[in-house]
């Protein structure tokens, strides 16, 4: 059952075995798994209620709807956007389908550095062929592939790279190009149209556009969160539950956790990993027409073991014209000539498995005072996300930027910009190298992130990570954390599959202690 | 007009940013353009409204003018080429924080435009496909003999 703020009784104290705070990824999963064995669960939402027929391509609209921060969420000092979920479905429901279980080597790290030895590959396996046939995951058809994915198709072909057809979950996908804006057409098989689904016919309640605010632990076996309708209405209402699972996501679920004082250990926040993407954009003298067709159906990834399983891989974005508008380089007639020739842009994204030097200097905390990254001065305490691209990183993102450059002018290019203040066009090998030369400071090379992941990570010990192998946490037994924060590096492939993953293995080990 | 965030003054800043970064004369941005900055900006929270408020004042400021440009005259007030000039200086700079200024105002004026489907027309960009799935750039469409072999 949905409960919206209009459907709210005046009953304010509320009681259940499971309180799961966030409908993404990790939320539904656990939400799935613990109402098909009777439990009671109730799934608290922050962002509104919505189905397709809230989806009517209307960016404005949209994103400022199911984006959090209306889709300006970014690091402090601006130079990194982070694109995050903030409604029914989290992340998944504006999410661009590409679906990639967790390497094999990835989990062997996660064995080695964390001692996760429940997580190896053929603990997985089943996990994934399960989660992989409720979201109908298949192989995009080769006459799907739109224009923009075929430059990579084509430039591995001709560079003789690696280039690779992804998997995506969809049913009926007509290719329209708005995964981002929400499917129109049903077709993306996001969380509200699976797990979610399951959960409520097996009895779960979700209460959408519901912030829990704060968690209360009064026992193991009881916590209370209080949570406010977010209809401007200010109402607010109790949950009594015997266990807590936070799945608010990498960036959320830390400030939920430091605002409840459930901070003992001191890793709540650290070690946030995003995979930092950099776009670069090929002008071509025929129509890409980027913004239509599945996206992300095409990969490469040649270069994803630059040192060790450290590296970037390369995909082709979703392409709202909102990112294009925002992202464009150059600024006055030459950026609007630029905008107009949008259609005959194909875009490249290159993104970096972060952590390589097996350190992360992100965080996610709320802090007061001045901060000298955004300027800002305040007295009362606000949400601060910090990250900088660590050298090592920066040297593959680097190289891996070289490569998308090269792969536009095989699939036959004419020009490539760069995405880079001091650098519009790139036309030459020549111009290649001077642009390898210059500051790759913050917002000088433009970077983005939709994969913010690790700031409550799961390992054997609590002087490694926040919560232990059922993802109950180490400080604080009854409760329990199952989204992307969780993961201990990042997974060096789109995360969704390896959260879903996580979340159901970890369940299998411990079923948040009921 | 009616904003929940910006005033009235702010009207003509945000149109001379946009003028100068997007390459539209005011005109051609419209009311529309600004409104969709207020709700942008209506869009964050409160903290970061009350900074990117202060951003704008201090961009208009004559005495950032002059700090940067030598000229004693506000932003609005500039003719298009030296508040580029101004707006270079953030974008250039070594100093971060000035940088961060410049991305938020780029993000502030791309996205007020490129959001709203008026701005589409000049792109070409087709627009929204419910109900129109035959005639734009999806799956279905003739052109790129997509539908050959797809199973819907
Ligand atoms: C634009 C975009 C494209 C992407 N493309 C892909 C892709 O192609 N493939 C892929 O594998 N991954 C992709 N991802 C990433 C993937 O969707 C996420 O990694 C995944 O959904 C994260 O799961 P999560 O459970 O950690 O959090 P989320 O899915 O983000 O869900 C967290 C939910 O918690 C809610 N919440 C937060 N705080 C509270 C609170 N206090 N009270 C109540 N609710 C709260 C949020 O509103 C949100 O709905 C993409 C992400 C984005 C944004
Ligand atoms: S591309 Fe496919 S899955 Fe994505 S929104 Fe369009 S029809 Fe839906």
């Amino acid at each position: 059952m949905i409960i919206q703020p209009k459907d709210l009784s005046e009953e304010r104290e509320l009681a259940t075995e499971v309180l799961i705070i966030g409908s993404g990824a990790g939320g539904s999963m656990a939400a799935y798994t613990l109402a098909a064995q009777g439990i009671k669960v109730i799934v608290l939402e922050e962002g509104p209620y919505v189905d397709k027929s809230d989806f009517n391509q209307k960016e404005n609209e949209l994103v400022r709807k199911m984006y959090r921060r209306g889709g300006a969420l970014a690091t402090d000092d601006m130079s990194i956007r982070i694109l995050q979920g903030r409604v029914f479905g989290g992340s998944t429901t504006i999410n661009w389908m590409n679906c990639f279980r967790t390497p094999d080597d990835v989990l062997e790290e996660w064995e080695r550095d964390y001692g996760l030895n429940h997580y190896l590959p053929e603990n997985m396996q089943s996990h994934f062929e399960r989660i992989e046939k409720r979201m109908s995951v298949h192989p995009v058809p080769d006459e799907h592939h739109n224009p923009q994915n075929r430059i990579i198709l084509d430039a591995a072909a001709i560079m003789g790279i690696d280039g690779n057809v992804c998997n995506n979950n969809s049913i009926g996908c007509i290719g329209c190009g708005k995964c981002g804006l929400g499917c129109s057409y049903d077709a993306k098989q996001d969380m509200r149209l699976t797990y979610l689904t399951d959960a409520q016919n097996d009895g779960a309640t979700i209460y959408t556009s519901m912030k829990a605010e704060k968690i209360v632990r009064r026992s193991e076996d009881e916590q209370i969160i209080s949570a406010v309708v977010q209809d401007g209405s200010g109402r607010t209402f109790q949950f009594k539950t015997q266990r807590t699972i936070v799945a608010a996501s990498a960036i959320m679920t830390p400030l939920l956790l430091q605002s409840s004082g459930l901070t003992k250990g001191g890793l709540v926040g650290k070690y946030l990993h995003i995979h930092p993407v950099a776009g670069t954009v090929g002008v071509y003298d025929r129509e890409i027409h980027p913004t239509y067709g599945i996206p992300m159906s095409a990969s490469s990834h040649e270069l994803k073991n630059i040192t060790e399983n450290y590296g970037v891989w390369q995909e082709v974005p979703d392409l709202e014209v909102f990112l294009a508008g925002v992202n464009m380089p150059g600024t006055g007639p030459q950026r609007r000539e630029y905008m107009k020739q949008s259609n005959n842009m194909g875009v490249i994204l290159t993104l970096n498995r972060d952590g390589a030097s097996k350190n992360s200097s992100g965080r996610v905390k709320w802090i007061r005072g001045f901060n000298r990254q955004s300027g800002h001065f305040g007295l009362r305490k606000y949400p601060s996300v910090r990250y900088r691209i660590d050298p090592l990183d920066k040297k593959h993102l680097l190289i891996g930027i070289r490569q998308a450059i090269e792969m536009h002018f095989a699939a036959g290019a004419t020009m490539v910009l760069p995405m880079h203040a001091m650098m519009n066009e790139i036309r030459t090998g020549d111009d290649i190298d001077k642009f390898m030369q210059l500051p790759m400071g913050p917002n000088q090379l433009n970077v983005f992130s939709a994969h913010p992941t690790g700031t409550a990570r799961m390992a054997t010990s609590s002087s490694k990570g926040v919560v232990d192998e059922t993802m109950q946490m180490f400080h604080y037994p009854g409760i329990y954390i199952m989204d992307g924060s969780t993961l201990p590096t990042a997974p060096g492939v789109n995360p969704m599959i390896s959260i879903l993953g996580a979340v159901s293995r970890a369940l299998e080990l411990g079923n948040a202690g009921m | 007009m009616g904003f929940s965030v910006l005033s009235d003054k702010d009207t003509g800043i945000i149109l001379a940013l946009g003028e100068m970064i997007l390459g539209y004369t005011p005109e051609e941005l419209g009311d529309e353009f600004v409104k969709e900055s207020d709700q942008f900006l209506g869009g964050l929270d409160e903290f970061l409204q009350s900074d990117l408020k202060r951003l704008l004042k201090i961009i208009n400021s004559p005495v950032t003018n002059f700090l940067f440009t030598g000229s004693f005259r506000s932003f609005v007030k500039q003719p298009v080429e030296s508040r580029r000039k101004l707006y270079n200086k953030f974008v250039y700079s070594k100093i971060s924080l000035l940088r961060t200024g410049s991305a938020a105002l780029r993000a502030l004026c791309g996205w007020s435009l490129y959001s709203l489907d008026m701005s589409w027309k000049e792109l070409n960009h087709p627009g929204i496909t419910i109900g129109r799935e035959d005639e734009t750039p999806t799956l279905l469409f003739g052109k790129e003999k997509w539908r050959e072999g797809m199973e819907l």
